[in-house]
């Protein structure tokens, strides 16, 4: 028990510095523009993390965000974000597969209906569900969203991770477009590493192959 | 006497039966009608409560599309009148709102308030409706409330007014929907969830209470459970119980009644008979037997006549089978002896070769004391054996190895015995054979089918045949017309006896016929 728990603290550390190594390169900018900023903006201080220190950095934002005072009521979560599902399900699209688990929800792109073949090019299904979606995130702005991007486990380590990466920011470059805040994105490439689906058939790796916002509650 | 008893036993039987088979049947009817009404009233209840559950979640679904896609500015005064108006008509509505995300930012309604956020959504459903379904997270002083969003409005429900249906006569009534209970009457009613319970009418005994469930299906799933006390729902159908038991009770008597009316008259007439037998007022009256091939008359058959004291007469077919049940058969079958012998004897005595039939039931085979009285009888007046031929009944003669006994050992001394109402009961070639007889007597209802299309008129030449392959004699019974005589001529019958020959006739008919033959 106490032996893990150390391991997050050192992990927690090194995330703070990281996000106060970020903050202060980002300063100037986000003065006058804290809620809604421009896409351009956004789309620079947006890069992915490296799955070891994406927890860390993850925990380290959340804190900034509620420093900045985006933040909830412990009394509020679940009506929060029982309303933000339902209005995913209402802006749902075939492209998007939501489930709840917790207070978060989690919105699965398979990869099949969002890229197209072989590059990280957003489908035109994918770029309307996904606009839908910025609205409802544009709306409900007490969360922190993950970006996830996986892969199947066809060619080699390093290219998957950074196939991962690049399908994942191209998801969050596409919500910052739609004025989602892009402190509320961590984006993160796991590759292969952390399959859902047996990747020796077909349809196993097509499963595989996918992207996954999670978005939690801004809350202590 | 054994045989009255026999009669009292399944008389009491019957009416003991009778009347508890329709004691039993009348209760389990009514209290099969308490339990139909209970559960078409519940069913009733359901049905309209149903109906106007659904209509109310259809309609504020709707309602809440429509305020998604109002135009105009939120909260500005064209917006709030839009939700004003859907709220002035719908008095279950207590609030609607307008909320940005977790935010109500305008509304209307009883309920401005910003607290309705329950923790827990109830169903999130893939249209993007949300509900909350009533429970102490949506309660608002003191009324547990409805909720319902979609989109950035939602409507607040009083779920009580959906059942207020009118009198509930002491019922207590929970309406689920989608496996929720949404409303109750009364608000705090403890009511067991549908899925613990049967559809139907069941007896909580442990509560002593009375639990309907009745499901309905429909777009929104939606069941209705109600309760009443056992007590409640005997005294609601206490007075049809009362009133059907009463008509049971009034049905049983008429049975009792109408039972012991039969008895009575039964056994009235067996003690009447028995008078008249003592008192020698049963007569007989004598039908000829013709030889179909001379057309001469060789005897008759004696039939039993009862003539009450005031003239009436009883008919044979009331007092015969009385006289069997009451063991008083040889009684009469003596009676008739003893009168054709009085009747006939000098008749008989003057033409030997006449024979006089005589009906015997199975009970005169079982004793001695017919053969011997028989035979005493006919020393006195003078007569032979052959002067009385016996008749019986199939039944009689295949009843016992007994019977048979005395069948061989009748016509032994001399009487010819004839095997009367021939084809109506077990008749076979096999058991015929096994008997010893003289004469088959062939049912009228052959006779009258001689001529006709009718299946049985094929049977009387089996019938003819089979008596003729034995050796038997045959007469015809019931002959009435000329054809049916030379039809049973053609075919080898030996005697006839019928209407067209003579009607039954008194004794002292009976000899002027015979006596004006031989005239003739």
């Amino acid at each position: 028990m106490i032996a893990p728990r150390r391991g997050t603290g050192r992990a927690i550390v090194a995330g703070l510095l990281l996000a106060a190594l970020g903050c202060s390169a980002r300063t100037p900018s986000t003065k006058g523009a804290a809620t809604d900023g421009t896409s351009g903006r956004s789309a620079r201080t947006v890069a992915p993390v490296s799955p070891s220190v994406f927890s860390a950095t993850l925990s380290a934002r959340r804190h900034a965000l509620i420093e900045r005072g985006l933040r909830l009521d412990a009394d509020d979560v679940g009506y929060y974000m029982d309303v933000q599902e339902a209005r995913m399900r209402q802006a749902g699209r075939a492209a998007l597969r939501l489930t709840r688990r917790g207070s978060s929800v989690i919105l699965e792109l398979p990869g099949p209906l969002t890229f197209e073949s072989g590059s990280a090019r957003l489908s035109a299904v994918a770029i309307a569900a996904l606009s839908d979606v910025a609205k409802v995130l544009v709306d409900y702005r007490l969360t922190i969203i993950s970006v996830e991007g996986h892969t199947d486990d066809s060619g080699d380590v390093a290219s998957n991770r950074t196939l991962s990466e690049t399908r994942a920011m191209a998801v969050a470059r596409l919500l910052i477009s739609k004025s989602v805040d892009a402190e509320r994105l961590v984006v993160v490439g796991y590759g292969s590493e952390r399959p859902v689906g047996d990747n020796t058939t077909e349809v196993g790796r097509e499963a595989n192959r996918r992207v996954v916002l999670r978005i939690d509650a801004l809350q202590h | 006497m054994q045989r009255r008893d026999r009669v009292i036993i399944d008389l009491s039987i019957a009416t003991l039966g009778g009347t508890a088979v329709l004691f039993a049947s009348l209760t389990w009817y009514l209290w099969r009608g308490s339990f139909t009404a209970e559960e078409a009233l519940v069913g009733g209840l359901a049905t309209s409560l149903g109906e106007r559950t659904e209509a109310m979640m259809l309609d504020t679904r709707a309602l809440l599309a429509g305020f998604d896609t109002l135009p105009g500015p939120r909260c500005a005064p064209a917006h709030l009148k839009a939700l004003q108006d859907a709220a002035m008509g719908r008095p279950q509505i207590r609030a609607i709102g307008y909320w940005r995300a977790a935010e109500r930012r305008c509304g209307v309604g009883f309920l401005q308030t910003n607290a309705l956020k329950p923790a827990r959504a109830d169903r999130i459903y893939d249209s993007g409706v949300i509900a909350w379904w009533p429970g102490p997270q949506t309660e608002v002083g003191g009324v547990q409330l409805f909720l319902m969003r979609y989109g950035d409005h939602d409507v607040a429900i009083d779920p009580r007014g959906l059942l207020d249906v009118g009198p509930l006569e002491g019922r207590q009534v929970g309406l689920w929907v989608e496996k929720l209970r949404l409303a109750s009457e009364p608000a705090n009613a403890v009511l067991p969830s549908p899925e613990s319970l049967k559809v139907g009418l069941t007896f909580d005994r442990k509560n002593g209470r009375a639990i309907s469930r009745y499901s309905r299906g429909g777009e929104l799933p939606i069941e209705l459970v109600a309760t009443e006390p056992i007590r409640t729902f005997w005294t609601r159908y206490a007075p049809t119980l009362a009133v059907g038991s009463g008509i049971g009770l009034l049905l049983a008597a008429a049975w009792l009644f109408a039972l012991m009316r039969y008895t009575r008259h039964r056994l009235s007439l067996a003690s009447m008979l028995r008078n008249a037998l003592a008192a020698h007022r049963v007569h007989a009256v004598y039908q000829p037997v013709i030889e179909l091939a001379t057309g001469r008359c060789v005897g008759a058959e004696s039939l039993a006549r009862w003539t009450l004291e005031g003239g009436a007469s009883v008919s044979p077919e009331s007092f015969v089978p009385v006289a069997e049940l009451t063991g008083q058969s040889t009684e009469l079958a003596l009676a008739v002896l003893r009168v054709t012998l009085a009747d006939l004897g000098d008749l008989l005595r003057e033409a030997p070769s006449l024979s006089v039939n005589i009906n015997l039931s199975v009970d005169e085979l079982k004793s001695e004391r017919f053969a011997d009285v028989l035979d005493a009888e006919l020393e006195r007046s003078g007569l032979k054996q052959g002067a009385i031929t016996l008749e019986l009944t199939e039944r009689a003669v295949i009843s016992t190895d007994s019977a048979r006994t005395m069948i061989a050992r009748l016509r032994q001394r001399g009487h010819r015995v004839a095997l009367d109402d021939f084809g109506t009961g077990y008749s076979s070639l096999a058991y015929l054979s096994e008997l010893e007889l003289d004469l088959i007597k062939i049912d009228r209802l052959f006779v009258q089918s001689i001529g006709t299309e009718a299946a049985t008129s094929h049977v009387i030449t089996h019938v003819i045949e089979m008596a003729q392959s034995l050796g038997l004699r045959t007469v015809a019974e019931g002959v009435e017309t000329e054809a049916q005589r030379d039809w049973l001529k053609a075919h080898g019958v030996d005697y006839g006896q019928g209407w067209l020959f003579s009607k039954p006739l008194s004794a002292g008919e009976f000899a002027a016929f015979v006596r004006r033959e031989v005239v003739a």
